[in-house]
């Protein structure tokens, strides 16, 4: 059944399948009905990092190292929890300026460097060289396993003497077709992203499909072929660690520069970065994808173990395991769609990864050059661009094929690719520091990537073409000119690391001391601050403004402006880019109108998605007359912001704290404005007091004084009268003392443990007299048992005198009844003074306890208090941490309460 | 079923403006230490012996319940309503 034209067919037929559904998929777009706005397919889209190596190479690394294929995908594993944070980022920064390509990432950053652009886009083309010729050998290998195995074939004709220069070649018109059908290749490339995912769904199911083969048809389920692989000498030692060669150090060196790669190999940045639709996507893509990974990896130890317990060691390549497995099962449909499989895990990648790098080759590379050397005067650009990148993918490819000749069969897949992972790996430092830390600087980053490539080139790609026979084996062992402190395996004679481990440790070494190093010591250009800042802080949108608008400080026409866009990205598009600055803009734009800066810099934004940040700033700046601002000015420009930013934030704190000191002060003001106030109420009131009883002692001594003719008896009446009002007159002096001192804080309260009981009676005696004189019955009731509390003696006594001498005073003579009521209750004693005098009505019950608040009784007429005896009871039991206050009582007069806290005797 | 779901996880969302934003971020970051530990030496070595538990080899069997566990605890942290309504995809749904 597997005659050559069988698998030629059904391989062109399954390419002509993915170009209808990339059709397809560009179709939605155009109708704005996007297929791929959805987190499923921007998951299976990522998966593209699934390719040849994962679908043939894994096993044949299995088979070798047991789990040592694993890092790999635990790697992205680790590196997708933080995608919320970190891709996140990217993603939000590459939108906000037109980025399409990892190289035009890190240019960016770095103010617009068109030097970091290009050495960014010469070590992603040399580095990712072995990987696409990974896929070629993969594809090539494959189809001479399958062409083999037909006996018809044999010793056919001679296609299969070169299949990995044809299969290069079909590649490279492939990814033409798909990547750069339009001019507008800013745009995303909608259709391709739904072929890829499409491609990642079959080559999941073939995968699956063999290992489901393998494990449950040839081997009755997992337990028995471990159980047999347990037992077998030649596969027992694949189920530990031992296996692996570099042990933990290699396993962590592994899982760092997957991790890596997983974001910066260029077609990853191109999947993850460039052609996502949401940023939300990348919510679902974080757990999704592991998944992915996961499942595409559970059947790669079983098969590796069955093969290796099927065939006699050596006798076939392990990487070709999923192929030579069915085959000699005779199950050929389920070889050729394992095939199938393979062709769509190697495909996807190499259309993506040189889409990818011919757009970066083409904005990065070839662009600034030609815009340097002042080559590039034609009209149409668009057509230009096109036929460069058109050449890029077939220059890419050619690269690949070559370095896949170079290295030929001496290489397992895995260890080509993982020299690619290992270039990757020198991108994460400038991008990773690069979004976090501004200090990270132009000259930094140069000397990082570089000293990195270096170092990564020394290592690992040298001694690649030294296998192959272009430099002599010596350059590797025992190193160059017979040192081997200098051998690229073995840098200072470090001898404890495998290759890959080894060449990672002293690349990011290098990297990573040479990027911070060199910021630390160097100072950056104004429009490298700006840049850092603005990647930096891109979430903090207010505090960057416009942003770089500010740097066109010379003067352009309108018309020159258009006639750039015209050239380069179309008369139709750049009409559109104009439309849609002026629905956003309220300027209306004639042809002689002179560019304002904030349009130059939006026509530089657009024109950054075409040809990179790079050279559209090179291009803009060609058509500015006045160059923009020189560096002095834009320093200028740069500190004062920041000043200004500074000042104003100083300001606003200090109109904060002044705020908070007015209404301090405000409420100070008030409180003070109360207090004079009640101090002149309370001199007038006091002065009013004062002058009564003052005034009746005049006046009755003057009348004295004046009628001497007067009856003694009559003298004796009005002499009364004057003593009488001497006495009430110092009370009230007494009294205002007292509350003064009270209220002020002087007074010395001096406290001691003491009875109630006793207190009560004190105050009866005190007041006996009094009672006497009105013939007043006065009972007591108090607990046989000591009330005892810890207070100030006289003044308690006081309280009690004035409570029992205001009951007494307004009871009436004769027929008044005070009954004093000591109890006990939770904690607290209670003294109630009972009286049946006229009572107090219920409004004047908060009342009467305020100062010179006199209770007013109409039928006398005449206040007959000081006005300051409730008062100053309030303060001292309050004082107490008591309660005082009247109510009803049964007898329809007053009674007054107070409460103190007992002591625990 | 769906509905039950939104009920319960709205008000625990709700409560997750920006500071809910930033926790969320930290445990990532917790997340990412925690799976680069257990991955790594000394723990696989704790695991690299010749024995087979429900007939799967150890390490193999270890490897893959923390990397679904990492998955899995991942997609618990990141779940809930998406900012933008337009992003409202099914995953929201589930």
């Amino acid at each position: 059944m597997l005659q050559q034209w069988v698998i030629l067919v059904v391989s062109f037929g399954y390419l002509s399948l993915l170009f209808a559904v990339a059709y397809y998929g560009d179709k939605r777009a155009d109708a704005g009905r996007s297929i791929i706005s959805n987190p499923y397919i921007y998951t299976f889209s990522i998966a593209v990092y699934c390719t040849g190596w994962t679908f043939y190479g894994s096993v044949g690394r299995a088979a070798a190292t047991g789990v040592g294929f694993l890092p790999v995908y635990l790697g992205p594993t680790l590196a997708a929890t933080v995608w919320w944070i970190v891709l996140r980022k990217i993603i939000h920064l590459s939108k906000a300026n037109n980025i399409t390509s990892i190289a035009d990432f890190i240019a960016s950053r770095y103010g617009k460097s068109a030097v970091i652009g290009g050495l960014v886009t010469v070590i992603s083309i040399v580095g990712i060289m072995p990987y696409i010729a990974l896929q070629l050998k993969a594809i090539s290998t494959s189809f001479n396993v399958l062409f083999n195995y037909h006996p018809a074939n044999a010793g056919g004709p001679g296609f299969t003497h070169d299949t990995a220069l044809y299969i290069a070649i079909v590649l490279a018109l492939f990814s033409i077709l798909f990547g750069t059908r339009h001019v507008d290749v800013t745009e995303r490339h909608e259709g391709m992203v739904t072929a890829i995912a499409f491609e990642s769904i079959v080559k999941l199911v073939a995968f699956s499909a063999v290992g489901i083969f393998v494990t449950f048809t040839m081997f009755d389920g997992p337990a028995n072929l471990f159980r047999y692989a347990a037992e077998a000498p030649e596969t027992a030692h694949l189920m530990n660690m031992d296996s692996l060669p570099g042990g933990y150090g290699s396993w962590l060196a592994l899982t760092f520069i997957s991790m890596t790669a997983i974001l910066f190999l260029p077609r990853q940045f191109q999947i993850l970065v460039v052609e996502n639709v949401n940023e939300e996507h990348v919510r679902t893509a974080s757990w999704l994808f592991p998944l992915y990974l996961l499942a595409i990896n559970l059947f790669v130890l079983p098969i590796a173990l069955g093969g290796l317990m099927f065939f006699r060691v050596g006798s076939v390549d392990a990487d070709m395991f999923v192929l030579t497995l069915p085959l000699k099962a005779d199950e050929e449909a389920l070889a050729l769609f394992v095939f199938i499989g393979g062709l769509s895990a190697a495909t996807g990648m190499v259309i993506v990864e040189t889409i990818a790098l011919s757009t970066m080759f083409c904005n990065d590379l070839l662009m600034p050059v030609l815009l340097r050397l002042k080559l590039l005067r034609q009209d149409d650009m668009g057509k230009l661009l096109l036929v460069m990148r058109r050449g890029g993918i077939l220059l890419i490819l050619l690269l690949g094929y070559l370095y896949f000749r170079l290295i030929g069969e001496s290489y397992a897949l895995v260890s080509i690719g993982l020299v690619s992972f290992a270039a990757a790996a020198q991108f994460a430092p400038a991008i990773l520091l690069g979004i976090y830390w501004k200090g990270a600087s132009r000259l930094g980053a140069l000397a990082g990537l570089s000293g990195g490539f270096f170092v990564w080139a020394y290592t690992l790609l040298l001694p690649s073409f030294a296998r192959s026979g272009w430099i002599p084996m010596s350059f590797v062992e025992p190193g160059p000119f017979g040192i081997s402190a200098l051998g690229p395996y073995h840098l200072f004679n470090l001898t404890v690391f495998d290759p890959i481990t080894h060449s990672v440790f002293w690349s990011m070494l290098i990297n990573i001391g040479l990027l911070v190093g060199v910021s630390l010591f160097s100072r950056q250009e104004a429009l490298e601050q700006l840049q850092a800042a603005m990647f930096v802080d891109v979430y903090k949108k207010r505090a960057m403004g416009a942003g770089d608008a500010r740097l066109w400080h010379g003067r352009t026409q309108v018309s020159d402006l258009k006639g750039l866009m015209a050239r380069m990205i179309g008369t139709d598009r750049a009409e559109e880019a104009f439309l849609s600055y002026t629905s956003t803009h309220p300027i209306e734009l004639r042809d002689d109108t002179l560019a304002d800066e904030s349009l130059v810099a939006f026509m530089e934004r657009e024109l950054a998605g075409t040809v990179g940040a790079a050279s559209a700033r090179v291009m803009v700046s060609s058509i500015i007359e006045g160059e923009a601002l020189s560096i002095d000015g834009l320093m200028k420009i740069l500190d004062e912001t920041s000043q200004v930013i500074e000042y104003s934030h100083r300001l606003e704190q200090k109109s904060r704290e002044l705020e908070a000191a007015t209404g301090e002060l405000k409420r100070t003001n008030e409180r003070l404005k109360e207090l004079d106030r009640m101090k002149d109420e309370f001199v007038s009131t006091i002065s009013h007091e004062l002058r009564t009883p003052l005034t009746s002692i005049r006046a009755f001594s003057e009348i004295l004084q004046d009628d001497e003719g007067m009856e003694p008896q009559q003298r004796q009446q009005l002499l009364r009268i004057v003593v009488k009002e001497t006495e009430r007159l110092t009370r009230l002096v007494n009294q205002v003392l007292d509350f003064t001192k009270i209220e002020s804080g002087a007074y010395q309260w001096v406290r001691e443990k003491l009875d109630l009981a006793s207190v009560m009676r004190e105050a009866l005696a005190a007041t006996s007299q009094l009672s006497q004189n009105r013939s007043m019955t006065i009972t007591q009731e108090a607990p046989d048992t000591p009330v005892m509390v810890f207070g100030d003696k006289d003044r308690l006594v006081q309280v009690v005198i004035n409570l029992l001498s205001n009951a007494i005073k307004y009871c009436e003579s004769g027929r008044g009844r005070v009954h004093l009521m000591l109890s006990r209750k939770a904690g607290e004693a209670k003294l109630e003074v009972i009286d049946n005098g006229p009572g107090i009505e219920p409004g004047e019950r908060e009342l009467i306890f305020e100062r010179f608040h006199q209770f007013r009784d109409s039928s006398k007429g005449k206040p007959q208090g000081t006005g300051l005896g409730l008062a100053i009871c309030k303060t001292i039991i309050e004082n107490h941490r008591g309660r005082i206050w009247v109510e009803s009582n049964q007898w329809n007069g007053s009674s007054f309460v107070f409460t103190i806290p007992t002591m625990n005797s | 079923m769906m509905d039950t779901r939104d009920t319960v996880t709205r008000p625990h969302d709700e409560g997750r403006s920006i500071p809910g934003a930033k926790r969320r971020g930290e445990r990532l970051i917790g997340l990412l230490i925690a799976g680069a530990v257990l991955l790594n030496f000394p723990f696989l070595s704790v695991f690299s012996v010749d024995k087979l538990v429900f007939g799967i080899p150890v390490l193999y069997l270890y490897l893959f319940s923390v990397w679904g566990l990492i998955i899995g605890v991942k997609a618990l942290i990141l779940r809930g309503r998406p900012a933008d309504p337009a992003a409202d995809t099914p995953e929201a749904k589930k």
